[in-house]
């Protein structure tokens, strides 16, 4: 197959936003509904194309994303361990534990604490993770990257669960939306006749 | 470790309660017929998860119905059964076969006199459907035996954390969710889902278990974490919070992979939601609260 990138005619580091723009643009061109009937089958055989190119994209670009959406990493431009940050986007995380313990203990900053958090933090052993992200807040209390995996170890916050507990538990600001739908509702009693209606 | 994994029964639809006891009540009875009447004891909450969880992820079941029957425990109960697909059923149910002879050999070899000699008795019965189950889905007995010698591994080892502790029973559990699936884009996050939820069973056990622990004298990570000279000291106001903030930590993960798990076409959709968002939350207080007078709500 053809380089999706290509058949839309973009970048292949294009922002989703270009690539929709592009499809937009290719999809006036080429869409049946859109182009002259001169050359139809060879337009929606094109549009076809197309197509599978845009979803292919889209969907390399859902599945990249769905751990850094959530997880706005590496937000820093210079790092002392680019390599280790490299070895954790591609996944390699006892690789890249690996190279961190090498590390001699002097030379342990906040960032080495935060790197061996984050790798702790992806393998799920959420109570080590938490001390040594606790390690870097402490020593760089300021850092956005710290404060966010940080954030994520929290395990005190209560209004995360507030969604999820059972229904009936008496939640007042329900009840208050509630009574106000049924005043709503008997307003229309109170009123005049006239005033209600259509006019 | 087997029952942690429920439905909060007071958020279930009416519906939704209908459908989960018939299929407790399926693969109660696909026991009986694959393994012999005395297999239906061993059947656990954990394994109707297990099950709906599979016939999620192999998607073939749009619409689960119901067939009335009668309970063979208790003829006088009349009870429903549901149409699972077949496979989900047999998967389900030489897991918790072969769970279960695991769990015996473990007691068997660390528990006092008498519950070991009960153990090793029930041991050598249960090895026969063990080896069935066993060579059926040689995959889930690679996986279960795996996890119980690096367990035993994990326990000898003298400072051994929390997490090293709870590692074998998670990545056993997220092998498994992984293995469901034919689908590559989804394994990560279902691996992931899997080693939360089982990380999450065993910090509730160890939560559940540590005043019994102390007692008999058994491996609990946490005795280890809170060093004490008198060791009853342990069961307080402070180790309490401490478990709830790891289940709480834990929950965390597993709603976030929960939701990238495709299941809009299942008919269990509603029951799984429940069982992950509400069921483990209360469970969690449940067991932190430990009121002995109070039982979980009964399905």
């Amino acid at each position: 197959m053809k380089d999706p990138y290509d058949i839309l005619g973009i970048p292949s580091d294009s922002s989703e936003d270009e690539i929709k723009a592009a499809y937009k643009r290719a999809a006036m061109k080429y869409h049946p509904d859109f182009s002259d009937s001169g050359n139809r089958s060879l337009n929606e055989e094109k549009m076809k194309e197309i197509d599978d190119a845009y979803d292919l994209i889209m969907n390399n670009m859902k599945l990249s994303g769905t751990d850094s959406e959530k997880f706005p990493q590496w937000t820093r431009s210079v790092s002392e361990f680019a390599d280790v940050r490299r070895l954790i986007d591609r996944k390699r995380y006892d690789d890249a534990e690996e190279l961190l313990d090498g590390i001699p203990k002097d030379s342990r900053n906040s960032e080495w604490n935060f790197l061996k958090g984050f790798i702790l933090f992806k393998r799920g052993w959420l109570e080590e993770a938490e001390v040594y992200a606790e390690k870097a807040c402490e020593e760089d209390p300021y850092n956005e990257e710290y404060k966010n995996l940080m954030d994520e170890l929290d395990g005190s916050d209560e209004s995360f669960f507030k969604v999820y507990k059972p229904k009936g538990a008496g939640c007042s600001s329900c009840s208050l939306y509630m009574s106000l739908c049924c005043m709503d509702l008997c307003c229309g009693c109170f009123l005049p006749r006239g005033k209600t209606g259509k006019g | 470790m087997f029952g942690y994994v429920r439905p909060w029964k007071s958020a279930l639809t009416q519906h939704d309660l209908e459908l989960y006891r018939s299929v407790y009540c399926s693969l109660c009875e696909k026991l009986g017929r694959d393994y012999g009447f005395s297999s239906r004891f061993i059947l656990s909450y954990d394994a109707v998860f297990l099950a709906m969880m599979i016939s999620t992820l192999h998607g073939e079941k749009r619409e689960a119905s119901v067939i009335e029957g009668r309970c063979p425990l208790n003829p006088l109960k009349s009870c429903v059964f549901c149409e699972i697909d077949d496979d989900s059923a047999e998967a389900a149910a030489a897991f918790s076969v072969i769970a279960f002879y695991y769990k015996l050999a473990d007691t068997a070899a660390d528990e006092r006199l008498f519950k070991s000699l009960t153990a090793r008795f029930l041991k050598t019965f249960f090895l026969k459907k063990k080896s069935r189950a066993a060579g059926k889905y040689p995959f889930f007995d690679s996986l279960l035996s795996d996890m119980a010698s690096s367990q035993l591994a994990a326990e000898k080892d003298p400072d051994c954390g929390i997490d090293a502790a709870a590692d074998p029973t998670a990545k056993m559990l997220g092998l498994l969710m992984k293995s469901l699936s034919d689908c590559e884009e989804i394994k990560d996050s279902l691996f992931r889902f899997g080693y939360f939820l089982g990380r999450w069973i065993y910090l509730a056990d160890m939560t559940d278990d540590l005043e019994k622990d102390i007692r008999s004298g058994s491996f609990n990570p946490l005795i280890n974490r809170f060093p004490a000279k008198d060791k009853l000291s342990l069961k307080n106001s402070e180790t309490n919070d401490y478990c709830g903030k790891l289940l709480k930590q834990t929950m965390k993960g597993i709603f976030g992979f929960y939701k990238e798990i495709p299941s809009e076409y299942s008919p269990f959709k509603t029951i799984t939601d429940n069982i992950v968002f509400e069921g483990l939350y209360n469970m969690s207080r449940f067991i932190l609260e430990k009121d002995k007078s109070k039982k979980y709500g009964k399905i």
